[in-house]
């Protein structure tokens, strides 16, 4: 067995491994041009492989930097390996991966349910990213299931704070600038932010700015649909927090403007009440009120999504910072 | 763990679209590799404080083998 990273030359046997042993048909598999967006920085592709005698690719781990540093942080993205005589080939090319591909925090939503079982009972570091929405207020409900519509206060927009959409790039850049994006972890930067929100190959998000003397905040949105009807998905919001607290009035606008059945976060380390102040409501995994976060199939559940990190200490940095969008999350199938 | 905790953890780990059920035989799920192993060797170790090689996991061949080892 021979463990190594890909080569450009690797990506059509990837490719057809994702789509023998992962997932039919996925974008990853019938896309090379999205492949390569996703896995190929500065002609390297971010992937460890295992190849049998045959050399044949008998496992897969990718993952995806968060910057340009020479130890960024990452996030781990597709893990995958086939039944071979070798019972840790899982174990071993995961291994691999930490020793040959430097980083400083590994970190990202979206574990397999199988990958969580083994962290939680290896008692690795995990945590949930908390689910928030603002409900529109509308009769009836074709993507979300509300049992009845429920207002909830928020604080008003103060004087001079401004919330507008920004629609040239060279805005993001300098918003961007204004933000010490160093400071959070995972440290993603400002390559990172353009090529994954500006210049996604399929998706089209739509970014908010908030503004208010020198301080700004960030979201970054993406519109869904399902059976008729809309929502807005907060994939990542970046800046400064606090100001989360004075933008119900705003999404509220957002949501009866554009029609959105509601708008949601996933997030973790946000703080609850600056949510709250802005008349976020928790959507409890378990409770009444579903808030689809799957459209492509679309589902009707609500679905928790978890992580895993390299540092248990990590979990409670108050730096540390995690969103739906993180990762390989919110990508097209 | 109960039986059906048991049941649904072996669900999750060979991503089953149908029920499993003790007669199923672990050749014939895909998902019978080193990640479903590794998956069973950490919750031995956690919830029943055994400590088991991927070689005695592999010995198993049906649901009912795997139950009798989670004890």
């Amino acid at each position: 067995m021979v463990f190594r990273r890909a080569t450009l030359k690797d990506i059509p046997a990837i490719m057809k491994f994702i789509d023998l042993h992962w997932k039919k048909n996925h974008i990853i598999s019938r896309n090379r041009s999205f492949f390569e967006w996703q896995y190929v920085m500065d002609q390297e592709v971010n992937f460890v492989i295992a190849l049998n005698e045959e050399d044949t690719i008998v496992g897969i781990n990718g993952f995806i930097p968060y910057n340009h540093l020479a130890v960024p942080d990452i996030a781990g993205s597709i893990w995958k390996v086939v039944r071979t005589d070798n019972p840790i080939l899982g174990l071993q090319l995961s291994e691999v991966l930490c020793n040959i591909i430097p980083r400083r925090f590994v970190s990202a939503p979206g574990l397999s349910r199988r990958a969580y079982l083994i962290e939680k009972y290896s008692h690795n570091p995990l945590g949930e990213l908390a689910h928030y929405y603002i409900q529109a207020p509308k009769t009836c409900y074709h993507i979300a299931h509300f049992p009845m519509y429920e207002d909830t206060r928020y604080l008003p927009i103060p004087k001079n704070m401004s919330f507008r959409q920004i629609t040239d790039v060279v805005d993001f850049e300098e918003a961007l600038q204004s933000i010490p994006l160093e400071d959070s972890i995972p440290y993603k930067d400002e390559w990172y932010y353009v090529r994954r929100f500006w210049n996604h190959p399929v998706y089209h998000y739509e970014i908010y700015q908030v503004s208010y003397h020198q301080k700004k905040l960030l979201y970054v949105t993406r519109e869904v649909e399902a059976n008729g009807a809309k929502a807005l998905k907060l994939v990542e919001v970046l800046g400064d927090y606090e100001m989360i607290s004075y933008t119900g009035g705003e999404l509220r606008q957002l949501l009866c403007q554009k029609g959105y059945e509601f708008v949601d976060l996933y997030s973790y380390g946000v703080p609850d009440d600056v949510l709250k102040k802005a008349g976020f409501q928790w959507c409890d995994p378990k409770g009444e009120v579903i808030v689809p976060n799957y459209f492509e199939p679309y589902v009707c559940e609500n679905i928790p999504l978890y992580f895993t990190t390299n540092s248990h200490e990590l979990l409670t940095n108050p730096h540390f910072h995690l969103f739906r969008a993180d990762g390989d999350q919110d990508r097209p199938s | 763990m109960n039986y059906e905790e048991k049941m649904e953890f072996l669900t999750d780990v060979f991503e089953a679209d149908e029920d499993l059920t003790e007669a199923t035989v672990l050749e014939e799920l895909d998902t019978w590799d080193s990640v479903a192993v590794l998956s069973i060797i950490a919750l031995l170790d956690d919830k029943f404080g055994k400590n088991m090689s991927a070689a005695e996991i592999r010995t198993c061949s049906t649901v009912a083998d795997l139950l009798a080892i989670m004890c």
